[in-house]
């Protein structure tokens, strides 16, 4: 355990020298900022901009923070060959694995919470001519913590989908793109399901809906960490949903970093 | 060498001071050519179906549903003339938005107030605002609208006073839709059914003011409910309505016209018992 603790530090430590947090910093001011003035663009449900503006920017920042710096950094070694440096050492794999990710879930924290900070600032400025951030209907505190972590359980969910096909795949580049596709598949699947079962727009074949309700078993279900609309409008949200939607964010990334531990075995490294 | 290089550097200078200098010329040329130009802008809408924009948007459709709104918005409060192209691409966008986000109320306002009001269409406005009506169950607003649009549009006081008798059970309604739906619902035919309603929300009302204002309406309803069953009995007797309410007295079916707790007569335009 001691060595996996080593190199999440380390990682931890290499996304601090890469200057990300700089530019999460700074793109925290410019939220905190066009917040404040892209609410007032608004006469009704001011609060509601304010959170879809803040949990856009982090979205954008953790997602940056994923392709760029985690996926790049684990691209760097295994494609480099770097890792060789790492288990020449009584490294097992999996400590690797588990490491690395470790100290990437650490750096997403730190940036997402920096983040939420400044979001939540701007969304109590700019709701404060209106009476502060109560106006908002049904408003928590805790709902508004469940929405960030599980927008974090989300990004951590991409990430371990980016360390799957980093082992899979030979380049930094296919690995950045096919995790942008699960991405946008993990994101839009449900949608999709949603607008051809309603079928008000289109009509699809059955057999081709029920195709698509077995590849959102396999694909991650992205849009339902989305809390985005149940803090905005104060829409019940069971606790119990909360619960669930951890459970199967945490045991489909370690499902990933399993499988991906697993291929690192009988991958030809050094 | 020191020649070469200060003749340089004031080279650098000029060119530098000779590009400012433009700039700013130009640059007030620009503004000045836009302060005259008068506005060609139209309204525009992306043409892609509502379902599509919904998928393309994935995790931004709430902030994607705000642009589409600003961009309407924008167009309408820019321009004094709105044309019927613009209006179908103001009801695209607001549909597009409220697809995006059913629950935004900015939409469900700009559309009571665009395409309603200004637009003139309320058909149009009446299927936008359902939506609104359907997610925001706990807002008397989108209801309030459409049954208002119902009324003064489409001159339906039947379907109006369904909707004023729903929202008037949200909470934040007040007394007014619940005192609409009782006259609207008069007015098209169903008495009865509006003294009930009225009598069902009295049970719920704690404030005095308003147990006033529900009680002084059901004894006007219960007066213009004795006179039209007495219109009735009028009819089958003569075969032809009344010409005026003193007529049910003359022909000995009331012995007196009910009292009307407004403090005016009852009379009777168009059919239809006015109090």
């Amino acid at each position: 355990m001691d060595i996996v603790w080593l190199i999440s530090k380390i990682t931890f430590k290499q996304g601090i020298r890469s200057k990300v947090l700089y530019g999460i910093f700074f793109l925290s001011l410019v939220l905190f900022f066009s917040n404040l003035f892209i609410t007032q663009l608004f006469s009704l449900d001011t609060g509601k901009v304010a959170i879809d503006v803040g949990f856009s920017v982090l979205s954008l920042a953790g997602l940056s923070i994923v392709f760029f710096l985690g996926i790049g950094l684990l691209s760097k070694d295994v494609h480099q060959k770097n890792i060789c440096m790492v288990i020449c050492h009584p490294v097992s794999r999996w400590q690797y694995v588990a490491g690395k990710f470790g100290g990437l879930a650490l750096f997403l924290l730190v940036a997402v919470a920096v983040l939420s900070l400044f979001s939540a600032l701007s969304l109590w400025l700019g709701t404060l001519s209106l009476g502060g951030i109560q106006v908002l209907r049904n408003f928590s505190w805790l709902m508004l913590f469940a929405a960030v972590f599980s927008h974090l359980l989300a990004l951590l969910t991409i990430l371990a989908v980016g360390f799957l096909f980093t082992v899979v795949t030979t380049s930094g580049y296919l690995t950045m793109l096919l995790t942008f596709v699960v991405y946008i598949i993990g994101n839009t699947l449900d949608t999709i399901i949603k607008v051809l079962v309603r079928g008000d727009f289109v009509q699809a074949d059955v057999l081709f809906v029920k195709a698509l309700k077995c590849l959102s078993w396999i694909f991650p279900n992205l849009s339902a960490f989305d809390l985005k609309v149940h803090l905005a409008y104060g829409l019940p949200y069971a606790f119990s949903n909360l619960v669930w939607l951890s459970a199967y964010g945490i045991t489909y990334i370690v499902l990933l970093l399993l499988a991906a531990t697993a291929l690192l075995q009988k991958k030809d490294l050094c | 060498m020191l020649t070469s290089n200060r003749s340089r550097k004031f080279l650098t200078f000029l060119i530098g001071i000779s590009f400012l200098l433009v700039y700013l010329y130009s640059s007030q040329q620009v503004h000045r050519y836009l302060e005259n130009t008068p506005s060609t802008e139209r309204a525009e809408a992306f043409i892609l179906s509502p379902a599509f924009l919904e998928i393309a948007a994935g995790e931004f459709k709430g902030l994607m549903g705000d642009y589409l709104i600003l961009k309407g918005v924008s167009f309408l409060g820019g321009r004094y003339d709105t044309t019927e192209s613009d209006l179908d691409a103001i009801q695209t966008l607001f549909k597009q938005s409220l697809t995006l986000d059913p629950y935004f109320l900015q939409t469900c306002y700009l559309t009571q107030a665009y395409i309603a009001w200004q637009g003139k269409r309320a058909e149009a406005a009446i299927d936008l605002l359902e939506i609104s009506n359907t997610y925001r169950d706990w807002d008397w607003n989108p209801g309030f609208f459409i049954g208002f649009d119902y009324f003064y549009f489409l001159n339906d006081n039947l379907t109006a006073a369904e909707y004023m008798m729903e929202v008037s059970k949200k909470p934040g309604a007040g007394t007014l839709p619940a005192l609409l739906a009782s006259r609207l619902s008069q007015k098209g035919g169903e008495t009865q059914t509006s003294i009930l309603f009225m009598k069902s929300m009295l049970d719920t009302i704690e404030d005095d003011t308003a147990r006033k204002q529900f009680e002084t309406r059901i004894t006007a309803l219960e007066g213009v409910y004795i006179i039209e069953r007495a219109i009735a009995v009028f009819k089958s007797r003569y075969n032809r309505p009344p010409s005026d309410l003193r007529e049910l007295v003359t022909s000995k079916i009331l012995e007196k016209l009910p009292d009307n707790p407004y403090k005016k007569p009852f009379a009777l335009e168009d059919g239809i018992i006015v109090f």
